[in-house]
């Protein structure tokens, strides 16, 4: 067996691995208290885990079926994540279907109004949380600290559990493991980045003690796939940075599979696994709330400098050769600075402005290689 | 409908409509004006040249503002002169700029923050959303096309013009402030005032915050009602807002080199509540009485002075005096500029193109009743208290920031209150709020109200309405009748 063919049939090993966990994990969403959906990236799980929840981040998207099935109840020029997450309940599929509460926060207007759709059309109880887009005032911190501690209340009142202190210890430590552990992986799976997109969404969906387990189990398989990428030094570095990226929202990740390595830095990529919340034995809320809001830099702060900050510091980390700035069509958030974005960041960027549309694959791949072979001829 | 509701008048045939003018027939209108009406429009400021605003409308379309003279216009004085004192607000801020005064831009919020900003009086205010209206009034698209030239693109709604005349210099002097509401605001015009700030622009953001509605799932949150408005927000959110409010304060009187003491803020206060007050009352006469004794595009005027007062506090309380005289006089003889019988309609939001309302008002249609996403301008300023405190607790009733169900239900209260046969969203294509709301607004008014729902979205054009627009209009205005002739009220 050749050394590609023994890639590809590793992967598609860890594939079905990951597949079936997450399976799983779905399974078993109603057998561990409340099922509670988290809509953004600043719903912290480990509170809503606190509170004798199981917390699910709302990941599953990127299908043009779930797109589609949201029309009844969304406008055509609506985001297609957040349409998704209404498809997804819509169609009866996981995990969507399973969530007995929605914590959605305003991160953009459409993920709040979407999270009202969701609470009203299918009677699940909505509990929205505002995160300040501003930041250079401290009252903004202390908002979104008060928000998380009147969440935390607002669930122990839904499932009788309260987030005390050594309950948020005990979440906190067991997500923090389970990012580090994920995190671990990803450094290797750089050449592999629709696995590694699929390890990172498992830490949405999944518990996250099982999911340390889950990921000692597969560690072995990952060091080999990786062992036997001879090329990988030579390729290219590319940081994809933009909007959400979908569980199944893969067809940039696969056209850049196998052409460069890949630092997938959305806030459901790096950003997610790599937040680590320190305790040092203070109130474990303010910990959280802190980290969340220092580690998780958005392009919709204002200023968003911080996350311009970011994207350097990644490009110094990493040794970033080319960007992907990646949008979701109707998310103006992200769509209506790509152009700013070019002005401000002196490496070669290709903007995309995708859809979950059947056409999208050979669309972004024809961008996706003509970028490569820029990049390529300016290492020559 | 008031009291005065003139549905008995109008069966008694004692209606009298009367016509309104052409451009043309506008700029000899206002050229028969007496002079001492005329010296009564100036707009003054210390250390500016006093600049009389009170001129042929054709002057406007000539500066830019074409679609004027497709429009028609209220025959009365008091109508012409509201004309002339919303197209004169650029010649104002660049005669303010030549006066040494500052200028402050707000963005977003609607209507509170320049009760702050006017608190000084060597300080002129206005909105840039506003420039949202004038591609079409411009029959041109220079300001959106300066817009994408910096990425915003038509994916996002025509605010994006504000953007553009920020990069052209084209319709307010560079101002020494931008103040910029972000949070629970919409997608676009939030990535908007970050394009303007990256551009250069001094401006200090503040946020808006998420209002809770009360459901019976939230038991840990304190609630309270705003003191006019009758809108429910959490307790927290209005603490924060002061918060919010006492450094954009900072920020002003550090550019205006000058202190905001409570007394000059609750003066502003008390000038504003007036303003408001007016405009309440236009509406009320407007909306409420039939035949209605003024426009739909002029009431809109009336109603959006109340935001910022078009850089004039002093010379809009009088335009809006003015008006409301005329309005008055009116509803007191059965005059009306439109029809008794005109299909009453609510207007759910503003429309891009005001010629499209004007052409409903030609097909047989009124405006009766509006939210044009600004219906928290036209609430009292609590007067007691510390006034920073109540002007943030005037925030609070903004209806975009809290569930598009209160947005709704505003809709549904004025349905009610001026017993609208229909509501009518004219939408913009690529507005992150307006796909939600159209279900969610249609869905509310059938079920709480039992009238139909038009909802388009309005393209932009500079040659006249789309035939699509007007299929749409006229295919509304026969099912109006119809209902009509169905409850036997025709």
């Amino acid at each position: 067996m050749g050394a590609d063919e023994k890639h590809s049939e590793l992967t598609a090993e860890l594939r079905e691995e990951i597949g079936r966990f997450r399976q799983s994990q779905v399974q078993s969403l109603q057998a561990q208290g409340k099922v509670v959906g988290c809509l953004g990236s600043m719903v912290p799980l480990e509170l809503v885990r606190a509170c004798g929840c199981r917390a699910v981040r709302l990941l599953e998207a990127g299908s043009a079926q779930d797109f589609e099935a949201a029309a009844e109840l969304m406008g055509a020029d609506t985001c297609p994540f957040c349409r998704c997450q209404i498809g997804r309940r819509l169609g009866g599929r996981s995990p969507q279907a399973e969530l007995q509460v929605l914590v959605a926060a305003n991160h953009c207007d459409q993920s709040r109004r979407s999270g009202q759709v969701f609470g009203q059309h299918f009677n699940v109880p909505l509990l929205p949380i505002m995160v300040p887009a501003t930041w250079e005032d401290q009252s903004s911190l202390e908002m979104y600290v008060s928000e998380l501690r009147w969440l935390g209340e607002e669930l122990a009142q839904i499932t009788g559990t309260f987030p005390s202190q050594s309950r948020l210890e005990e979440s906190i430590t067991a997500y923090g493991a389970a990012r580090r552990a994920v995190g671990g992986l990803l450094e290797q799976l750089g050449n592999t980045p629709v696995l590694a997109h699929e390890l990172v969404c498992l830490l949405g969906v999944a518990d996250p003690v099982s999911l340390v387990g889950f990921v000692a189990q597969v560690r072995g398989q990952v060091a080999r796939l990786a062992s036997g990428e001879s090329v990988a030094g030579d390729r290219p570095t590319v940081l994809v940075v933009g909007s959400i990226m979908g569980d199944e929202d893969i067809s940039l990740l696969k056209a850049l599979e196998g052409r460069c390595r890949v630092v997938q830095a959305t806030c459901s990529g790096r950003m997610f696994v790599d937040l680590q919340v320190e305790l040092k034995g203070g109130d474990a809320i303010e910990g959280l709330g802190r980290a969340y809001w220092e580690q998780l830099p958005s392009v919709r702060s204002r200023p968003n400098s911080p996350f311009y900050h970011y994207v350097n510091e990644m490009i110094q980390r990493y040794k970033v050769d080319a960007i992907v700035y990646r949008s979701l069509k109707f998310c103006d958030l992200w769509s209506l600075e790509a152009v700013r974005f070019k002005q401000e960041i002196s490496l070669p960027v290709l903007a995309l402005d995708c859809t979950y549309g059947p056409g999208q694959a050979s669309l972004v791949d024809g961008r996706v290689q003509a970028l490569l072979e820029m990049v390529e001829e300016a290492r020559r | 409908m008031t009291d005065r509701a003139r549905r008995g008048d109008l069966e008694s045939g004692r209606e009298e409509e009367l016509a309104l003018l052409s451009c043309e027939q506008a700029d000899a209108a206002v050229a028969e004006v007496d002079a001492e009406y005329r010296k009564q429009c100036v707009y003054r400021a210390e250390g500016v040249e006093p600049l009389e605003y009170f001129q042929a409308l054709s002057s406007y379309a000539e500066a830019g503002d074409h679609l004027l003279t497709r429009l028609r216009f209220d025959p009365s004085p008091a109508g012409l002169r509201l004309w002339s004192f919303v197209f004169s607000e650029r010649k104002r801020l660049f005669a303010a700029r030549q006066g040494g005064l500052k200028i402050f831009a707000v963005m977003k919020d609607l209507g509170t923050m320049p009760v702050l900003t006017y608190a000084l009086a060597k300080a002129v205010t206005f909105y840039a959303d506003e420039l949202w209206w004038s591609p079409c009034l411009m029959e041109d698209t220079r300001l959106l096309d300066a817009a994408e030239a910096m990425g915003c693109h038509d994916q996002c709604c025509y605010v994006r013009a504000a953007l553009g005349a920020y990069e052209l210099h084209s319709h307010f002097p560079e101002p020494d402030l931008s103040i910029a509401a972000v949070g629970s605001c919409c997608d676009d015009f939030s990535a908007i005032m970050q394009l303007i700030a990256g551009r250069g622009h001094k401006t200090i953001f503040w946020e808006l915050p998420l209002r809770k509605d009360r459901a019976a799932h939230i038991s840990r949150e304190q609630f309270a009602k705003t003191f006019d408005g009758e809108s429910w927000y959490q307790r927290r959110a209005l603490d924060f807002l002061v918060r919010q409010f006492e450094r954009v304060k900072l920020a002003v009187e550090q550019v205006a080199g000058e202190q905001i003491r409570e007394e000059m803020l609750r003066e502003s206060i008390r000038r504003a509540n007036k303003v408001r007050k007016l405009v309440r009352q236009i509406r009320d006469l407007a909306y409420g009485t039939v035949p209605a004794p003024l426009a739909g595009l002029e009431t809109m005027l009336c109603e959006f002075l109340a935001i910022h007062y078009c850089s004039d506090p002093i010379q809009c309380a009088a335009v809006l005096e003015d008006v409301l005289k005329v309005v008055r006089q009116r509803v007191e003889l059965g005059q009306g500029v439109l029809g008794g019988g005109a299909y009453r309609t609510v207007w759910a939001m503003p429309c891009t193109d005001p010629s499209i309302v004007q052409l409903w008002e030609k097909m047989g249609g009124c405006v009766t009743g509006t939210e044009y996403l600004i219906s928290h301008s036209r609430y009292r300023i609590r007067t007691d208290g510390a006034p920073l405190r109540a002007l943030a607790e005037a925030v609070l009733n903004d209806p975009c920031i809290g569930t598009t169900a209160f947005r709704a239900q505003r809709v549904v209260e004025e349905v009610r209150k001026y017993q609208a046969e229909g509501v009518i969203i004219p939408s913009i294509f690529g507005a992150s709020h307006c796909s939600y709301e159209i279900r969610e607004i249609s869905s509310a008014v059938h079920r709480q109200c039992g009238v139909p729902v038009l909802s388009f979205e309005v393209p932009f054009s500079s040659k006249g309405v789309s035939d699509q627009v007007m299929g749409r209009l006229q295919a509304f205005a026969e099912l109006l009748e119809q209902r009509r002739k169905k409850a036997g009220t025709n």
